[in-house]
């Protein structure tokens, strides 16, 4: 066992609040109303109802290997060659997802806060924080959570609410005019962002608290992020309309520009951006964390320590080459990464869990199926 | 960019891999140092100017083909 | 594993905190972006002109030093100043203005945008895309069209009660548009949407120079009690998609802003009986826009109710028998109704539907709407339109029968 950190129950819960709202927040607004237009809502909705399922899958596969991390009972279950690319696999998906969610926060902050800023600037800097948390371990980083999720939540309800006075109903309707394929089409980028992402949190798995309390956890994490991201968007299409929140990058943040009570408390955008850079940060540890422990378990090394440097410098470069520009990152988004995500996310775990029901070398098995 | 590269290599050489070597952890060590290298090269290349291919490149070109396919579906 | 190390890492963490502190402060103030703010040149109006195939831009800025200083001293500097330049698109004028001025102009608190007229018929969209990508700016600016003169006249104003002529036009136009109803605050945001909505049309307000051009940018302008020139808002310019086709006079963008339900409170005036008139001082209106459609064909319904109370009475009449009132509840409706009904023609007369009721047909039936949307401009001068007013009158001020009566009586 590399790690020794030991979570609990409700600070897993907080990880995977703070996980579903990471970059999703961010990015898919826009892409649930340039596809589904003003029923992003609805597309939001039908991306979270298909997300939580897959939660539930994610907890059935962890709970039949509770003290073993995703890359550990791969290779356990697939044998030794293919086990170890599956899990390289993993692993690849990890990393990519690090990389690709530290480039959203730099292109937030070099977009909206900072423009004339080098986006290696701020590359660097969040990367020497995230090598700190990832080194100071589990425990850490879920204490830290918890000490940031009220603000994060205060924060949410003041944004939400501020905005009731700029909603027009008007907005949301004719209710149901894109139609079905449009919102299926919108959902795919919910169902992409994050909840495939949520994988993840299998390399967490073990070290979270009573086994039999962990699937509701992440389930209340995921379910709550889920509607904080349907309400968001919701307001998305209120306040502003679809076609603004389609067209503009980063549409919560546009949201939280028409704040306005008075004439005092307004232009206080900066405040929202605060929430999403610390739910994104803490999507990013967890990214990060889980690519180094599974590298670690996939060579049998005795820490992961020794790679956070090397490591970090590589994500730094990666993130940077990444894509060219945000054009590239939005159709990549939105027509191939949901796909790419599907393979990673779901149907190899699927293949892991198939293997693990054939076997029927569940560690809790307490029964054993006949092969089908 | 390449400075910092090189002082996080000098600090992560003169306090991990000390340890590591006291420790006698050769195999953590070596794939330590071998992806420090390959982080280090990566590095120079940038400086360097030379483009370096783009992973999110590859992963277009496999899905591509069922992107199409079912994104026309849901039209 | 942990444990062991402690003790040896309290060195290395003594020394690491500073060196934490250190990168963050680097990392705080946004080294690469720092924004001195005698760096800067604050913005608060922007305009815009066609001249031949260019634009040119004006910038009201704020004279930073005249504006603090409490004394004024002497004050022969004007307090803003207004710098031009011409370019091909709006990004170049405006980089090229720092030909003359001396520091980098900063756009987040701008607060009024004046298009002049030419460059308003010849058509404001591909000045808006470069507006809206812009980090700097925010949406919260209104838009108004100089009527009849170059925007760049306008800027050059001066005003007596506000030293800030941009103060001025923006806190003008929210009060006309709260306690007068014939003007529009329209934002980026708000122009943006219509000009893509298919369903409506925008409508700006109109802003002239009345008076002497000439005098009215220079400090003789703050001389007299009545200056020469003054800043006034005229009209709203009806645009059909992104071009000015017309204006609206006082009377019709009342009627206008009626129907959009961005009316709060004005003056209606009644004629009494006997001959004379009296004045309605409405307090609150609330609106509704239904659209229909019946055997395939669109229909629009309008409802207002209001509320007034009686402002002024020019005329013999008792307004104390229970007839009074509801009779003139009836006029009051009547009146509105008539408002409202013209601004309809006239706006049917310029083929620009301002008023969202293609938005309203998309909202009850879009599969209808989606038909029609494309030949929108000839089906909405085909268009029926129901208004229906209610009208109450609550009060009559802290006189209820005018003096007026008992001294003709007498």
């Amino acid at each position: 066992m590399i790690e020794k950190g030991n979570i609990n129950t409700r600070q897993y819960s907080i990880l995977s609040l703070l996980f579903s709202l990471g970059s999703a927040i961010l990015i898919v607004p826009s892409a649930l109303t340039s596809a589904a237009k003003q029923d992003g809502w609805i597309a939001a909705i039908v991306g979270v109802a298909a997300g939580i399922p897959l939660i539930a899958f994610y907890n059935a596969l962890g709970a039949r290997h509770p003290d073993k991390t995703l890359i550990e009972y791969t290779e356990l279950l697939l044998g030794k060659w293919v086990g170890k690319i599956v899990g390289l696999l993993f692993f690849s998906y990890f990393f990519l997802l690090s990389a690709l969610v530290l480039r959203n926060v730099g292109d937030f902050i070099t977009t909206i806060v900072m423009p004339e800023t080098p986006i290696q600037a701020v590359h660097l800097i969040l990367l020497i924080a995230i090598a700190m948390g990832v080194g100071l371990g589990l425990e850490v980083i879920a204490r830290s959570a918890e000490i940031f999720l009220p603000w994060v939540l205060l924060l949410l309800f003041f944004l939400i609410v501020f905005l009731f006075p700029k909603i027009e109903m008007d907005r949301i309707q004719p209710v149901f005019e894109s139609g079905i394929k449009a919102i299926l089409r919108g959902s795919l980028s919910v169902i992409s962002i994050p909840y495939l992402e949520l994988v993840v949190f299998l390399m967490i798995f073990p070290y979270a608290g009573k086994p039999e309390r962990r699937g509701a956890a992440i389930i209340k994490g995921g379910l709550i992020g889920g509607t904080v991201l349907v309400v968001i968007t919701l307001l998305c299409v209120l306040v502003l309309g679809w076609d603004f929140a389609s067209r503009h990058t980063f549409p919560s943040y546009t949201l939280a520009k028409k704040i306005q009570i008075g004439e005092f408390l307004q232009r206080i955008e900066v405040l929202v951006a605060i929430i999403w850079f610390l739910t994104i940060f803490f999507k990013l540890v967890l990214c990060f964390y889980a690519s180094l422990l599974g590298l670690a378990q996939l060579l049998k090394m005795n820490s992961y320590r020794p790679l956070i440097v090397p490591c970090a410098m590589i994500v730094l470069i990666v993130s940077i080459v990444v894509y060219p520009n945000i054009v590239y990152f939005r159709i990549f988004a939105s027509e191939i990464w949901p796909f790419y995500a599907l393979t990673m996310g779901f149907l190899l775990p699927l293949l892991v869990w198939i293997a693990s029901m054939i076997r029927s070398t569940g560690d809790t098995a307490s029964k054993s199926r006949p092969r089908a | 960019m390449i400075w910092i590269a090189l002082i996080a290599a000098a600090c992560v050489v003169r306090f991990e891999y000390v340890k590591l070597y006291r420790r006698k952890q050769f195999k953590d060590l070596s794939i330590s140092a071998c992806l420090l290298g390959f982080a280090m090269t990566l590095f120079i290349l940038r400086s360097a100017g030379v483009p370096i291919p783009d992973p999110l490149d590859w992963i277009s070109a496999v899905y591509k083909p069922a992107s199409k396919i079912i994104l026309s579906a849901l039209s | 594993m942990k444990r062991l190390n402690k003790g040896r890492n309290l060195r290395l963490n003594k020394a690491l905190k500073p060196l934490l502190l250190a990168a963050a402060l680097l990392a705080l103030p946004g080294c690469w972006n720092r924004k001195e703010l005698n760096e800067i040149s604050i913005a608060t109006a922007f305009g815009f002109d066609a001249r031949e195939d260019r634009y040119l831009v004006s910038v009201q800025l704020v004279n930073a030093s005249e504006i603090a200083d409490k004394q004024g001293g002497g004050g022969r500097v004007p307090v803003v100043t207004v710098q031009q330049s011409t370019g091909r698109t709006i990004f170049e004028s405006i980089r090229a203005m720092t030909t003359t001025t001396p520091r980098k102009i900063y756009s987040s608190h701008l607060r009024i945008l004046v298009i002049g007229e030419d460059m308003a018929r010849a058509g404001i969209a591909k000045l808006l895309d470069g507006l809206s990508r812009d980090h700097e700016l925010r949406t919260d600016f209104y838009i108004i069209v100089a009527r009849g003169t170059k925007a760049s006249d306008i800027l050059q104003v001066l005003t007596p009660l506000e030293k800030l002529p941009t103060d001025k036009m923006f806190s003008s136009l929210e009060a006309s548009q709260r306690n007068w109803g014939i003007t529009a605050r329209v934002d980026l945001h708000e122009l943006i949407n219509d000009l893509v909505d298919k369903g409506v049309d925008p409508v700006l307000a109109g802003i002239v120079i009345e008076g002497s051009n000439e005098i009215g940018r220079t400090d003789a302008n703050l001389d007299s009690v009545r200056p020469p020139a003054t800043l006034k808002y005229q009209g709203l310019a009806v645009f059909r998609k992104d071009k000015l086709v017309g204006w609206l006079n006082d009377e019709q963008s009342k009627g206008y802003n009626y129907i959009r339900g961005t009316l709060k409170s004005t003056i209606v005036r009644l004629p009494c009986r006997k001959g004379g008139e009296l004045a309605v001082e409405l307090i609150h209106t609330s609106h509704g826009i239904k659209g229909k459609i019946r055997d395939g064909k669109p229909e629009i319904e309008v409802r207002l109710s209001a509320e007034g109370n009686i402002g002024e009475v020019e005329c013999a009449i008792n307004l104390n028998t229970p007839r009074a009132i509801p009779l003139l509840e009836a006029e009051l409706s009547e009146a509105i109704k008539e408002n409202m009904e013209a601004t309809i023609a006239q706006a049917k007369a310029y083929r620009s539907d301002i008023f969202g009721f293609g938005s309203a047909i998309h909202r009850a039936d879009y599969r209808a709407w989606n038909r029609m949307k494309d030949r929108w401009d000839d089906e909405f001068v085909h268009l029926p339109v129901h208004v229906t007013v209610k009208a109450k009158i609550r009060r009559t001020g802290s006189v209820v029968e005018s003096f007026l009566e008992r001294m003709e009586d007498s």
